[in-house]
């Protein structure tokens, strides 16, 4: 019963996936990055290092659609993001919300859906690069910038 | 790439118990890196965290934790200063 569930949540999440278009804002102060105190969605959103707002999610390349968006299940063991370091918002053209991801050192957590995933190193280092590519902002730092070159084409 | 501790010299934290000072918040990251390079479990971390900053705390006589989330962050004029009742700080 229980993969029953799991089954169709996951049909619902792939049917309503991102294939569509739409805008995403992304939020992101580093997946490996704890607080002294736990951060909350609201002062990730005012001091993230990493801030893409309104990328057409067209834009986003096959891995960071994946890593981000699809492969979402149940999990009863799973604790909800509370320090938060990842957030995006999926928007319609049109600016109505869509979807919510939040995420922490641990998991990504979509609100929308309740359904959770856990990315692994490798994952969380290519979306990382991802970021810093498409970031509203230029993100000054060397040796990320080094470090990222293994992922251009 | 390894890891990196982002501090703040003037961040103090009024905690259930008490204060802290920014020094003990620069101990409780470098501890974050010693729990996680000890191979503890990511979902133990900030407890074992917790657990082992308080050790910290009841031999400087800093407010301890009741868990990763307790304390409220606000800032002093350095790092071995923390916030007192009375809404000065004490330093040193």
């Amino acid at each position: 019963m229980v993969r029953l569930k799991y089954i169709i949540l996951t049909t619902i999440v792939l049917l309503q996936g991102c294939g569509e278009s739409g805008e995403v804002d992304i939020y992101y102060d580093g997946f490996w990055t704890k607080h002294r105190v736990y951060q909350s969605e609201a002062q990730l959103e005012e001091t993230a290092k990493i801030k893409i707002k309104k990328l057409d999610i067209k834009l986003l390349s096959d891995e960071a659609s994946t890593y981000l968006f699809y492969n979402f299940g149940v999990s009863n063991n799973a604790n909800i993001p509370e320090d938060i370091v990842f957030m995006a918002l999926i928007r319609s053209l049109d600016g109505k919300l869509k979807r919510k991801i939040i995420g922490d050192g641990i998991y990504l957590y979509d609100v929308t859906n309740n359904l959770f995933k856990v990315l692994d190193d490798d994952q969380k280092d290519y979306l990382r690069c991802f970021f810093t590519k498409y970031a509203s902002e230029p993100v000054i730092d060397e040796k990320l910038e080094s470090h990222c070159i293994k992922y251009k084409n | 790439m390894g890891d990196k501790i982002d501090w703040n010299s003037q961040e103090g934290l009024i905690t259930s118990d008490g204060s802290q000072s920014p020094a003990t918040g620069l101990i409780h990251e470098i501890i974050h890196v010693l729990v996680n390079e000890a191979g503890v479990p990511n979902e133990q971390q900030d407890q074992t965290t917790i657990l082992k900053e308080n050790a910290v705390n009841l031999q400087t006589g800093e407010g301890t934790r009741r868990d990763h989330n307790d304390g409220a962050v606000g800032t002093v004029s350095g790092p071995t200063c923390r916030s007192t009742e009375d809404g000065g700080e004490v330093c040193g």
